[in-house]
């Protein structure tokens, strides 16, 4: 029996041409859709001002004993962050979320408020937020100003 | 006479090249509406945040910007902040009741310039409000 034979010279032969049409256009697309932006998420923030409606606003009531509410006060002085939590100073943002996690380990979940001064920025001010969320606060509040 | 015979080869239309042109308008119009949709944003350095909520995409809010001179943008225009009440008012009607307030700020802006935002954003009732950030440890 004769076995058919195979037109050996033209099947092997790959047309190169279409293929890189192809990944070419793979890659200009992917390319293009894709991203460098970093992702952003969103940080729930709410204010210690109750939303009354009217014109007048309360400066907040600071009382230092108890933990009926922690505020949280931050400067700068020199360049320096100066943090204060019901005007006790604790000396930089680690040992602030130790000391929130101390109080809130008690079974109390006292509102933590956060107090910037005009000078701070809102990266610091995200950051004391975002430690107060961390260390396992629920309720964390900005503070409002007094109007004037 | 004898009619030309038209071979049966060319009668058929060609599919290949049609294929390949709709397909290159099919990635005209995904890559441009893409890049129409990222112009939206208002290049800034957010603060960062550790302890933020997941993402989600399908969460439509009114973005308002804060650039790094203090400049508040909201969809693509300068306002000033005595006129972000009325146009909180406006989002507020049509959304009815389901507003949802997102700030972009960068983080060099100082505090003195967002309280007012979230203080006008409190006044009027609206409680879902979220300060955009990215994930990381800062300082």
């Amino acid at each position: 029996m004769r076995l058919p034979t195979r037109d050996q010279g033209q099947s092997i032969s790959l047309k190169m041409t279409p293929m890189i049409d192809v990944v070419f256009l793979l890659l200009v697309f992917f390319v293009w859709t894709s991203s460098f932006d970093l992702p952003e998420f969103d940080l729930p923030s709410s204010m210690a001002q109750p939303p009354s409606g009217g014109i007048e606003s309360e400066s907040i009531k600071i009382e230092a004993e108890d933990y009926d509410e922690l505020i949280v006060k931050v400067d700068e002085i020199n360049g320096e962050t100066v943090i204060r939590v019901n005007d006790q100073s604790v000396d930089g943002f680690e040992p602030l979320r130790g000391y929130l996690k101390s109080i809130l380990e008690l079974g109390i979940q006292p509102p933590v408020i956060i107090d910037p001064s005009d000078r701070v920025t809102m990266l610091i001010a995200v950051r004391l937020y975002d430690i107060a969320r961390d260390a396992g606060a629920d309720r964390v509040l900005f503070a409002a100003r007094p109007s004037e | 006479m004898r009619v030309p015979y038209q071979s049966r080869l060319t009668s058929y239309a060609n599919m290949t090249p049609m294929i390949d042109v709709v397909f290159l308008l099919i990635i005209f119009f995904l890559v441009s509406s893409h890049l129409a949709r990222q112009e939206h944003r208002l290049p800034l350095d957010l603060p960062l945040a550790t302890s933020h909520l997941p993402l989600n995409p399908e969460k439509s809010s009114l973005t308002i910007s804060v650039d790094l001179s203090s400049k508040i943008h909201v969809a693509g225009e300068v306002v000033e902040i005595g006129s972000l009440s009325g146009v909180l008012r406006q989002y507020l009607d049509k959304e009815q009741g389901e507003a949802s307030i997102r700030i972009r700020t960068d983080g060099a802006v100082q505090y003195r310039f967002i309280e007012p935002i979230l203080s006008e954003v409190a006044k009027l009732g609206i409680g879902d409000t979220a300060i955009a950030v990215q994930e990381g440890n800062s300082l």
